[in-house]
């Protein structure tokens, strides 16, 4: 007869595998991009990604080939698609230079799937990168 | 050893299939996430009270002190009948058990519980204040509550030794009040036209030492009000107890009640806007309440609309986020503490017109017994009918709801409705500051 905390350990433990370590710790970020002619990484200035609390993110904008971006026009948009609403602030981007931009006053007020998108315009390129995160 | 191996994993998968199943109430088997989120719920994960830059009193002890004396005194009023008290009711939870609040006239809203009031960064269902001190000067000067002006209650502290003493202990010297031409009884920028009209015939200087007094008396009630916590509730034992010993065989919550609870944080989906150990992520969200300015009476012949106010309809945070911008108190104005670096919340505040129509601040759930009716215009009289409103979802009045049909059986809300009933306990607070301090 297997003992009951015995079952509990394998049950948990088989709880584990199938949802990953990762559900249980909260934030899931994911970068799913669609920029064709950017490559465009963030940074939080608290990690993980906190919940409810306004913070910022330096994102870095470089061509596909490494070099940085500067002088980009950037706007910030998101929300949670499937409930229907944008983000509960209205953040600010601006250059901090080498190709890094400070985007200030982001909050994630809510659990669920949300999104970050950007839309950056050098020169005559434009692009756009989505961000998919995850509490 | 290998065998071992095997029927191991034979064992994880047959209990990973059965983590599908409905668990019995003895042995709820939370998964790893569920347990993330009964965690995220418990009142021990409540973090340490932010700091509050706009306020240097705010956790200074003689603050709370002459705050508390405030926050009951009666006297801070037009009629001698109305203190903070009369509305925040201690054994209510610091609600007052009626739809729209009653001071000197009526509100036009339900008053909302203020235990655990100083985690928030906005304050009133529309969020028009961005400090506890400022959401306190509100109240104080409206007609329909407290219904006095800030000329009268600088002269209430001036006069009564007690006040006098404490206050200049903290905030230094009064001005001198006693020439009544030039502070007069009743001055304010306020609706009573003529404590308006003496206000203009004031100096600015003037004008500003009264205003000074005028917000320290808010930043002291402010510091009271840090000191109101919600205790421990039924839930919170619970979840102390499986997260110490895993899922124990216990009667803290009944089989309904778990069942509530896992609906709460699962299906019905309750914790994505009531999140955290408050149940509420101090957010605005629209859920479509039903506006009640839409039920008042139709008249068939147009005219005798010309005899009743117009019903406006309430638009919610769409108003508030205007009104704080504007407001003569908020962080970035010259009565705040704050360096311009505090008030991240006010300058990226969200101030689209479309998405704040009629959204609300979540509301906290603790001791939610207590607080009947509910919403902000107390549009449900108990529990039962609010869950009916979830559970459907209907169409906003204003703006557009967030809320999805939540197509639950009737069993299902009755045991959401047991759960939120182990959600009450005794404020976390000694008993002196639940009631009206002597001295
Ligand atoms: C006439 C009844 C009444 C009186 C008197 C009154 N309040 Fe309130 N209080 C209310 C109502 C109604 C609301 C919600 C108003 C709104 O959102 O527009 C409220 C909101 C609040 C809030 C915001 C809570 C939240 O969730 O954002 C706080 C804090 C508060 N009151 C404290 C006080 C203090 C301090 C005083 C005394 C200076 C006071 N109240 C006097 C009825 C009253
Ligand atoms: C989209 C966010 C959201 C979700 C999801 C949500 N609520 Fe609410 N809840 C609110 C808001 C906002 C209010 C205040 C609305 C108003 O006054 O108009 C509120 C008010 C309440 C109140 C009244 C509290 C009071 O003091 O008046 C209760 C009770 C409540 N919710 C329970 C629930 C339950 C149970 C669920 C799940 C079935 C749920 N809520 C889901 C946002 C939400
Ligand atoms: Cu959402």
């Amino acid at each position: 007869m297997m003992s009951r905390m015995k079952i509990l350990g394998y049950y948990l433990s088989g709880l584990l595998l199938v949802t990953g370590l990762s559900l249980a710790t909260g934030v899931r970020a994911v970068e799913t991009t669609n920029a064709t002619h950017f490559n465009v990484s963030y940074k939080s200035n608290v990690e993980p990604l906190p919940l409810n609390r306004i913070h910022s993110w330096v994102l870095h904008v470089a061509t596909r080939d490494g070099k940085p971006v500067e002088k980009a026009t950037i706007s910030v948009y998101g929300g949670m698609p499937a409930h229907r609403h944008g983000l509960p602030t209205q953040p600010e981007v601006s250059e901090i230079g080498g190709g890094d931009y400070l985007v200030q006053g982001l909050k994630f007020s809510m659990m669920g799937k949300w999104e970050m998108w950007f839309n950056i315009r050098a020169g005559d390129v434009t692009d756009k990168v989505k961000f998919d995160i995850e509490f | 050893m290998r065998l071992s191996l095997i029927s191991n994993t034979v064992w994880v998968l047959w209990f990973c299939c059965l983590s599908f199943a409905t668990p019995t109430a003895a042995d709820p088997g939370w998964s790893e996430s569920e347990l993330a989120l009964l965690r995220m719920q418990w009142i021990g994960s409540l973090p340490e009270l932010p700091p509050d830059p706009t306020n240097k009193y705010a956790d200074n002890p003689v603050a709370a002190e002459l705050g508390q004396k405030l926050f009951f005194d009666k006297r801070l009023s037009a009629n001698g009948k109305v203190a903070c008290a009369s509305c925040h009711v201690p054994e209510l939870s610091f609600t007052d058990g009626l739809a729209r609040s009653k001071g000197v006239g009526e509100t036009s809203r339900s008053a909302p519980s203020i235990l655990g009031i100083a985690h928030s960064a906005w304050f009133f269902w529309d969020g028009r204040s961005d400090s506890l001190w400022s959401q306190a000067l509100g109240p104080l000067e409206s007609a329909v509550e407290h219904g006095g002006n800030r000329s009268q209650y600088a002269r209430i502290v001036y006069r009564n030794p007690v006040y006098r003493k404490q206050y200049e202990q903290l905030f230094g010297a009064l001005p001198d009040l006693s020439d009544s031409q030039r502070f007069p009884e009743n001055a304010a920028p306020v609706e009573d036209e003529d404590a308006a009209v003496k206000w203009q015939r004031m100096s600015e200087t003037d004008r500003k030492a009264i205003t000074r007094v005028y917000v320290n008396i808010g930043k002291a009630i402010a510091a009271y009000e840090r000191l109101l916590m919600p205790g421990v509730s039924r839930f919170d034992r619970y979840v102390e107890t499986v997260l110490k010993e895993g899922a124990p065989e216990t009667t803290l919550l009944s089989a309904d009640e778990l069942a509530g609870l896992r609906l709460f944080i699962g299906k019905a989906m309750c914790v994505t806007c009531h999140q955290g150990p408050l149940f509420t992520n101090n957010s605005f969200h629209n859920v479509g309440a039903p506006d009640l300015a839409t039920k008042r009476p139709k008249y068939i012949l147009p005219i005798f609309y010309l005899f009743i106010d117009k019903p406006e309809l309430d638009t919610g945070r769409h108003k508030g986020v205007q009104q704080v911008l504007n407001s003569e108190f908020n962080c970035l104005n010259e009565y705040s503490d704050a360096t311009e670096n505090d008030c991240a919340e006010l300058r990226f505040a969200n101030k689209k017109q479309k998405e704040t129509l009629g959204t609300f601040k979540v509301p906290t759930l603790r001791n939610i017994t207590k607080t009947a009716p509910y919403m902000h215009e107390g549009q449900f009289k108990n529990l039962t009918e609010l869950l009916k409103h979830y559970n459907a979802a209907p169409k906003a009045h204003v703006g557009h709801s967030e809320l999805m049909p939540l197509n639950l059986e009737g069993k299902q809300l009755m045991q959401i409705e047991a759960f939120l009933h182990s959600l009450s306990s005794s404020p976390d607070v000694a008993d002196e500051l639940l009631r009206t301090p002597e001295y």
